[in-house]
């Protein structure tokens, strides 16, 4: 049964549904948010292994596949990354505009 | 901040910094790793960012030495990725001795690992003074 | 441990949903961090111990930088009521996709056996080519060092538009 997979596709129609339908500039960050967690749930399980061992000093034959998790190492920091530059865009709004509602930011202009 | 967390956190932050030394070091036998240690470390400036204040850690940690450290820290992956290049392998190859004596060497990753703890520690300390850091001297 | 990683899970989508319902903040902020944490545990459940302290130590400090933000911003409670439109366009966008998804989601691999076609090679020959026996820390700074190099500049360009975007304007630019 695919659980892990469908419970990422769940996090990640969170994700989008909060990117879509909220109006406030910090909801959309939360959303983005939650859709990269849900690329990184997606990708390591697709790389484990029942019964599977760390992937450090092995000492058996099965162990869980350690290129995935390479490759959500370098997801995660820059991940980060992405999340502090859109929060530094919102400050930047919030000093321009005194608020952070997306639809009041829009009739302030000029 | 009360009295309480400024001794809590005086006391706590060497820790944090000798462990993120730790992982750092031996990431290449244990769990860890260059990027485990270089968040840990800048995990521990805002620590001290948070307890102390934005001057107080700026005085310890300024602009500079943040600077340095991610420009140094840069440069050394890409010198040790020419040097192998002059040495006859790919960019970025694996040429120094990788098993010594009692312990695994693991060739130029440790060099590596140095280089990028010091960079990404110094990284996100500055994105913290650059999204935060108002007062004190630029 | 397959009945544990599912309960986490369950745990998981909990506080996602939180985060979309709450109408606070600084409360959504907590749920993302426990959210965050949670996918710690889970990636502690299926043995990547690396992965397990980087996600910690970044959730902390993303949850850092939100509350601080969201103190200078001053808002802490909005009153985010969702407008009618853009809630049912966002449904309905969400069905669409789930609809084209589930013509791919019955073809892809059973969870648990992957194919393992690249990671043989590195299972097998990865310590004595390397000389690190962490097989991660082989993968990201010996075989695929290039990548590594990559996500470095990504970091310095965002520290860059960072530091550009909150710049104090100088008095004469106003």
């Amino acid at each position: 049964m695919n659980l892990p997979y469908l419970a990422s596709l769940a996090l990640f129609s969170i994700g989008l549904y909060c990117i879509l339908a909220k109006k406030d500039l910090f909801k959309v960050i939360y959303g983005i948010c939650l859709m990269e967690f849900s690329v990184n749930l997606f990708l390591i399980s697709l790389g484990f292994v029942h019964g599977g061992e760390v992937p450090i000093r092995p000492a058996g034959a099965v162990v869980v596949d350690p290129l995935p998790q390479a490759m959500i190492l370098t997801a995660i920091v820059i991940e980060f990354a992405t999340t502090v530059l859109l929060i530094s865009v919102a400050i930047r709004l919030f000093k321009q505009y005194d608020d952070t509602d997306m639809s009041k930011i829009r009739r302030l202009r000029g | 901040m009360s009295l309480i967390i400024k001794t809590i956190s005086r006391m706590l932050i060497p820790f944090i910094f000798v462990y993120a030394i730790w992982l750092i070091l031996t990431g290449h036998t244990s769990p860890g790793g260059a990027f485990a240690g270089g968040v840990t470390a800048s995990l521990a400036v805002a620590l001290a960012y948070a307890s102390f204040g934005i001057s107080s850690t700026k005085e310890r940690f300024s602009y500079s030495i943040a600077h340095m450290g991610r420009i140094l820290g840069l440069l050394g992956f890409i010198v040790m990725g020419v040097i192998a290049m002059l040495l006859g392998k790919s960019f970025l190859g694996n040429f120094l001795p990788k098993f010594g004596g009692h312990f695994t060497m693991a060739g130029v990753i440790i060099v590596l690992s140095l280089c990028i703890g010091i960079l990404v520690g110094c990284e996100f300390s500055l994105l913290l003074y650059y999204l935060f850091g108002g007062g004190g001297k630029e | 441990m397959e009945l544990l990683i599912g309960f986490v899970f369950i745990l998981i989508i909990a506080s996602a949903i939180a985060v979309v319902v709450l109408k606070d903040l600084l409360a959504a902020a907590l749920a993302l961090g426990a959210c965050g944490f949670l996918i710690g545990i889970v990636f502690f459940l299926m043995m990547a111990p690396d992965l397990a302290i980087v996600q910690f130590v970044i959730e902390t400090l993303t949850l850092f930088v939100l509350v601080i933000a969201l103190a200078r911003t001053h808002r802490r409670s909005t009153g985010d009521e969702p407008v009618k439109i853009k809630a049912v366009l966002g449904i309905v966008v969400i069905c669409i996709f789930l609809l084209f998804l589930s013509f791919v989601v019955p073809l892809m691999t059973e969870f648990g056996s992957p194919a393992l076609e690249v990671s043989r090679h590195y299972i097998h020959a990865g310590i004595e080519e390397t000389g690190s026996e962490n097989l991660i820390t082989s993968i990201l700074l010996d075989y695929r060092a290039y990548d590594t190099l990559g996500e470095i500049i990504v970091l310095f360009v965002s520290v860059l538009a960072v530091s550009l975007i909150l710049k104090k304007e100088s008095k004469g630019s106003r």
